[in-house]
């Protein structure tokens, strides 16, 4: 049966880099001297699993890497070695090796074979240093049985048929085990011609018999082209359970190459445990036991179902003593163990599963409210119980909602998991000393979300470990501890999330900062600025205030990518801080990219949804405090501040109801760092919308980032105000 | 046609056995570790246990153990899904009550032959 492996390898990915995740974590928890055992465990098992895996599934040079880091693991779990900073580095080495040859393999690349072979060298490396014999040939294949020696070299590999006889007499315990040797007869028969006679001389008296043990022998004459190792395989099991002799008559008559595989006796019980009440069904099979062939295996085929059946009724009825250990060993064994990492009862689904969920969802939400809007125009005496049932319909709605949208929440660990890592490596090459802590990583935030903030948090950690902290001898002479602290936060915040990242360190400088946007002309050099705005400056396009770009930091991407990649998510981020104390850098994150609180606006006959988070303020201007400038179109004074007006009616071809500015609203919002105020007829209301993409009908509208379907059924425009600015500016321009 | 019960703690794995014994004809369930594997097992009789070795929660020398200390598998084969083959491991399984092993790295064919085997 062909079976087509690689439809496990998905899979086995998966698994494998989620527990490559664990054995990370799992080693940067280790402590170097006095490793916690369960910990090691933990890191062999991952080795173990994958090692397995691997070979299984035909990743051979995954699976001779990890067999090397397999023994050294086992040296460890052993306490043959030490855990040492050493081992520790080499180990987190090897996890980045496995994942990377994951990776490639799964993408059907190249293996970096230069690399693993390092690694691989560096950990048998250290296990010879230990002094290990067994480290000689660690991809040793399995060692032969031992006895294949003596017979192996006498009887060659003389091809041809051979007359082999085998003398085989388990111990009375063989059926403790599960072993049969019907099963064993029944193989053998298949390797070649076959007779066997049974021994039954060892057979008691039925008073002193005891049905559950083994009494019989067989002599087994086999003759065919057999090699001595596939009859050794048939008896493989029983190893240790059993004489067994094997002989090989290569031609007749010649003086036969012995080989006598004498296994310890195990320990013999004395057979004088009294006898149950059942068939003498061994005796049976004795009692036909003389004649040789094939139907001796028949009369013992039968004889082993009836040994069986006689087995059964002590199934059934178990002896007091073995139900008590049953009863003392259930409750040790359901009692549950400390949990590895990754533990735990969730199932794998595809996301455009959940997205399709969502979709279905939202087109039910929406479907809904319609039908609400309907039954309030209903009259008569079943318009009451109908909008009752709607009202009920309503709250399932947003629950179900609710429960889709948890469903694609994922929590912050997913992100902050790899910073242990990161500032145990970063630390290192700057030789600071750095502790992580991390405080609320169950906060949960759409995965979308979460998979992009991990580049602008990665950042913000690295510049604090690189550019906050301060090397351990500047600490101490400041009267702080030698070791930095860098703090991951995230918390939910309203209708937000807000992730922290603070540090213990010297705090922004506020002199440099400011002498390197004057240098830079960012800011004129009589310009007063509060610290505010010092800070603020380090978010502009092209300000880098390391004087050299480190290996860390400073890889050309600066300050204002994150605030940039930040605002694409509709977030912010602020920084606090006070010299010589620290700073810190908060990012505020709606929950989901797939709801949006918005406020909707009415243009003519239009309604659209500008998203509450850009808007600062609505107002109606009075007549004569606009200014037409060369350039920006109109603008008005808000706050000290000229604020340049576009009239969405223009900007999408609409017919309004007000043309004139006091007629309408202007709603002030802030888009890529700039303020403009939106000229609309009306304000209709805030909700929550669920946003349905317009890309896959109508490809990239500028200015606007989606679409909903609003209660009457009628779909209104989600405004993308970046996107909205940009072409209003290329408006202006024109 | 067998009950058989397949425990390892990889996904994969267990699937692979799953999949390759269904394939043979064989009712497969799969149990995750130790633990899991003993509460199915005493739920229901199964006609063969494969279980993996090292595994979280309880691991497969234990699950042997346990198994075979209840009635209703004192003569019912266990065997081991092991990497390592060296003498010191199948002493051990033994020990424990394991009817014979696997030995991993394993292709499908070789797995239905095995079970073949105890199955009979």
């Amino acid at each position: 049966m062909a079976l087509d492996l690689t439809q496990f390898h998905a899979a086995f990915f998966d698994e494998s880099f989620e527990a490559l995740d664990s054995m990370e974590a799992a080693l940067l928890q280790l402590d170097i001297g006095a490793p916690d055992p369960e910990l090691i465990n933990t890191i062999f098992r991952v080795a173990h699993s994958i090692k397995g895996g691997s070979a299984t599934f035909g990743f051979t040079e995954i699976a001779s890497f990890t067999h090397s880091l397999e023994t050294l693991l086992d040296e460890l779990r052993g306490g043959r070695m030490q855990v040492t900073q050493p081992i520790s580095d080499l180990l987190l080495k090897s996890v980045d090796v496995m994942r990377a040859m994951l990776r490639a393999v799964q993408a059907k690349q190249p293996i970096d074979m230069q690399r693993v072979a390092d690694v691989q060298f560096d950990i048998e490396l250290a296990i010879a240093q230990k002094g290990a014999p067994e480290v000689a040939a660690p991809a040793a294949p399995a060692a032969p049985p031992q006895a294949e020696s003596a017979a192996g070299a006498a009887a060659p590999a003389s091809r041809g048929p051979r007359q082999w006889q085998i003398r085989f007499r388990p111990f009375r315990e063989l059926f403790a085990r599960g072993n049969d040797p019907l099963r064993m007869l029944s193989e053998l028969e298949t390797l070649g011609r076959m007779s066997v006679r049974v021994d039954a001389s060892a057979l008691p008296s039925f008073a002193a018999l005891d049905p559950e043990g083994c009494y019989l022998a067989w002599d087994i004459e086999l003759e065919g082209d057999i090699e001595e190792q596939a009859i050794h395989d048939v008896f493989d099991w029983a190893e240790g359970d059993c004489e067994l002799e094997i002989r090989c008559v290569p031609s007749r008559e010649t003086p036969a190459a012995e080989s006598t595989v004498e296994q310890p006796a195990g320990q013999h019980e004395d057979g004088a445990e009294t006898a149950e009440s059942s068939e003498v069904t061994n005796g049976a099979a004795a009692s036909e036991g003389s004649p040789v062939s094939e139907h001796a295996v028949d009369a013992l085929l039968s004889a082993s179902d009836q040994d069986k059946a006689s087995a059964a009724p002590a199934e059934r009825a178990p002896p007091a003593a073995a139900a008590a250990e049953h009863a003392e060993h259930a409750p040790k064994a359901d009692t549950p163990t400390i949990s590895a990492v990754g533990d735990s009862g969730s199932i794998r689904v595809a996301v455009e599963k959940i997205d399709e969920l969502m979709n279905t969802v939202g087109e039910l939400v929406i479907t809904q409210a319609m039908l609400s809007q309907l039954g309030r125009s209903l009259e008569g005496p079943m318009a009451e119980r109908f909008r009752a049932g709607l009202a009920q319909l309503e709250r399932n709605m947003r629950e179900l909602q609710d429960s889709v949208m948890r469903v694609r929440m994922l929590p912050i660990s997913f992100v902050f998991s790899r910073f242990p890592r990161m500032v145990r490596d970063l630390a290192q090459k700057l030789g600071k000393q750095v502790e992580l802590r991390v405080t609320g990583e169950h906060t949960e935030l759409d995965k979308t979300v979460l998979e992009k903030i991990g580049d602008p948090l990665v950042h913000l950690v690295r510049n604090s470990i690189d550019h906050g902290l301060e090397k351990p001898e500047v600490r101490v002479a400041a009267g702080k501890p030698p070791v930095g602290t860098v703090h991951l936060d995230a918390c939910h915040r309203g209708g937000c999330i807000a992730v922290e990242v603070r540090d213990d360190g010297a705090g922004l400088d506020k002199e440099r900062i400011l002498a390197k946007a004057r240098s830079r002309g960012l800011v004129g050099p009589n310009d007063v600025l509060t610290d505010e705005q010092i800070y603020e400056l380090i978010f502009l396009p092209g300000f880098s205030t390391a004087e050299q770009a480190t290996d860390v930091s400073g890889r050309g991407v600066g300050m204002d990518v994150v605030r940039r990649n930040v605002k694409e998510l509709g977030g912010t981020i602020d920084v606090r801080s006070e010299p010589g104390k620290g700073a810190c850098f908060t990012i505020t994150l709606p929950l989901t990219l797939a709801i949006v609180d918005g406020q909707t606006v009415s243009v003519g006959s239009e309604t659209y949804i500008v998203p509450l988070v850009s808007i600062i303020e609505s107002l109606q201007v009075k007549p004569g405090s606009v200014n037409s400038v060369a350039g920006c179109g109109e603008v008005f004074s808000f706050r000290g501040e000229y604020v340049p007006i576009i009239r969405l009616y223009e900007l999408f071809g609409v017919e309004p109801r007000a043309r004139e500015l006091h007629e309408g609203l202007i709603v002030i919002v802030e888009g890529e760092g700039r303020r403009v105020g939106l000229f609309v007829d009306d304000l209709l209301g805030q909700q929550q919308v669920v946003i349905k993409s317009l890309d896959a009908n109508f490809g990239r509208v500028e200015g606007i980032s989606g679409a909903t379907i609003l209660g009457d059924g009628s779909v209104a425009l989600i405004l993308d105000l970046p996107g909205i600015i940009r072409r209003a500016a290329t408006r202006a321009a024109a | 046609m067998a009950r058989i019960l397949a425990v390892d703690d990889s996904a994969a794995m267990r699937q692979m056995v799953g999949i390759t014994l269904s394939g043979a004809g064989h009712e497969v369930e799969q149990a995750a570790d130790g633990c899991e594997a003993l509460a199915l097992a005493e739920r229901k009789k199964f006609d063969l246990v494969i279980t993996d070795v090292n595994m979280p929660n309880m691991d497969g020398i234990t699950l042997v153990r346990e198994l075979r200390a209840r009635p209703a598998y004192r003569y019912v084969p266990l065997l081991v899904l092991t990497t390592e083959s060296t003498a010191q491991r199948k002493a051990e399984g033994k020990a424990a009550g394991a009817t014979g092993w696997i030995v991993k790295p394993f292709n499908p064919e070789r797995l239905i032959a095995v079970v073949a085997r105890v199955i009979g």
